[in-house]
This record gives structure tokens, sequence and C-alpha cells, in this order.
């Protein structure tokens, strides 16, 4: 019993011995490096955010005027619509005295 | 350079200031966090987050404790945080590997790790001690580590935990009769 009180203390106490361990004397480089790497992506996803923003507004622009430019190419307007268009209400009152 | 004339200078986001601190503070900080992670690799990761937090949010600390009580109290942090995310991972590839799908139980961050300031004469009763450690509630682990590894004494352990002394005396204590009972529980089964 005594033999195991011994051994817990040992044990115990062993935590105290334990050296403290000299740090990277480089670290203040490495921490600058990792803060300019943090740094820059969020510029560059800012970055691609807008390119792709402004892309998108324009294949919308570019849908819109082909989706117009394709309209124009043919007319749903029979004879009469068209007339009145003009301004003719019909084709006889253009040989009318 | 003074308290704080550092604290001052760290706010305006200070370049000379800071690496004023990373030099004063960097052995303090790594230790604390190779008394949690034991390994040097990781400790130094996690050395290197401790600053840039501090850097980050220093213009919130409102000054009412030491500059280092804030640095230790963001690497206690820091650290748990660590390990809780590493048991997680670890529950998540056991998991994965009883299916099959990942191999992670045999990976290099399961073999046991080696801190460079264990003595080789205590080698395998430190360990021994680290692994009941390991096992005790998370309260008394930081203040047992803090006080033992670090050497902080209980008032500066108060201020880093944010207790009262005499609950971190409690804690202290539990943490010892807790290692005692089972270490004892070890050496009787050893027998």
């Amino acid at each position: 019993m005594k033999n195991i009180e011994e051994e817990i203390a040992k044990t115990l106490e062993s935590i105290e011995n334990i050296k403290p361990v000299a740090s990277n004397p480089f670290l203040y480089a490495k921490i600058r490096h990792r803060m300019n790497e943090l740094s820059s992506p969020t510029i560059s996803w800012m970055t691609y955010a807008k390119l792709a923003i402004c892309m998108l507004i324009i294949g919308f622009n570019l849908a819109t005027m082909g989706k117009i430019f394709l309209n124009n190419q043919h007319s749903d307007m029979n004879k009469e619509e068209f007339g009145a268009y003009l301004g003719i209400t019909t084709t006889q009152n253009l040989y009318e005295p | 350079m003074l308290e704080k004339e550092l604290l001052e200078k760290l706010k305006n986001a200070d370049e000379v200031a800071f690496r004023f601190l990373v030099e004063k503070y960097q052995d303090k900080v790594f230790n604390t966090c190779l008394g949690f992670l034991r390994n040097v690799e990781e400790a130094e990761d996690l050395t290197q987050e401790v600053f840039i937090e501090v850097y980050e949010s220093i213009v919130s600390f409102r000054g009412d404790a030491k500059v280092s009580t804030f640095l230790y109290r963001i690497a206690v942090n820091k650290s748990l945080d660590y390990l809780r995310k590493k048991k997680r991972k670890k529950r998540f590839s056991f998991v994965l590997s009883i299916f099959g799908l990942e191999e992670q139980l045999n990976s290099p961050s399961n073999i046991v790790a080696e801190h460079p300031g264990i003595l080789l004469e205590n080698k395998e009763r430190t360990h021994l001690l680290f692994s009941k450690m390991d096992e005790l509630p998370e309260r008394q682990r930081v203040a047992f580590s803090l006080h033992k590894i670090d050497g902080l004494s209980y008032q500066e352990i108060a201020e880093v935990m944010e207790l009262s002394i005499s609950a971190v005396e409690s804690l202290l204590f539990r943490a010892k009769q807790n290692l005692q009972t089972k270490l004892k529980n070890y050496y009787e089964s050893e027998k």
C-alpha cells in the first residue's frame, strides 16, 4: 500500500519537472506571413464576387436584347391591324374620292 | 514598454508594439498550448493563431486585466477548442472506419504525442499522468495544467479562468483528489 502511495506521489510530482520549451525564434515572421495570407483571399474573394455580379448583369442585358431582337423578326399583326397601325382603316378608303 | 502604453499602441495597430508583444510572450503562450496539446507542430500553429486573434480583438479589450492574462485566456480557449474539434474528428473518423470508408485509426495524428520538455527519466510517469489528466473534467484539467505546467499562481489562474481564488483552490483540490484515485486504481490493477 505504501509502495502504491509513493508511486502516486512520484507520478504527481513528475509534471512539475517538465522543462519549458523554447518557441520558434521566427514566430513573428510566420505570424506576419499568415496574417498577409489571411487578408489576401478576402480581397480576391470580393473581387471575384463583384466580377460575377457584373457578368450576370451583362448576361441578363444580352439575353433581354436578344429576346427583343428575336421578337421583332416576325409580326402577329394581320392586314387590318397593320392598316390601323398605319392610320388606314380599310383598303377601300384609299380609292374613295 | 509599459503595459498601458503597449495596450494603447496595440489598439492603434502599431507594428512595433505587436512585435514586442509576440517576442515577450511567445514562449509562455507556446508552452501553455503545448501543455494542452503535447505536440510541437500543433502548439506552434495554435500560438500563431493566438497572436493573430489578439491582434484582431485587442480593440475590444477593456484593459481591466493584464495583457498576459488576456493572452493566457485566448491560449486556453483556443487549445480547448482545438482539442474538442480533434475529438469530434476522431469520433467521426472512427464511425467512418467502421464502414470501411476511412483508415483514420492508423493515421499519424493518432500516434501518442511527445512533449519535448518531459525529462527522460520521468517519461513513463508523465505520460501516465497526462492520460489520467485527460479524463478529468475540463475546468479541473485547465486549472491543474496552468498551475503545474505553466506555474501560474492561484490569483493568476483565477484571472485567466474568471473565477474566484477559492473556486480555483477547490478545482485544484478536486483535480488532485481525482488524479490520486485514478492513479491508485491504475497501480492496483497493474499489481
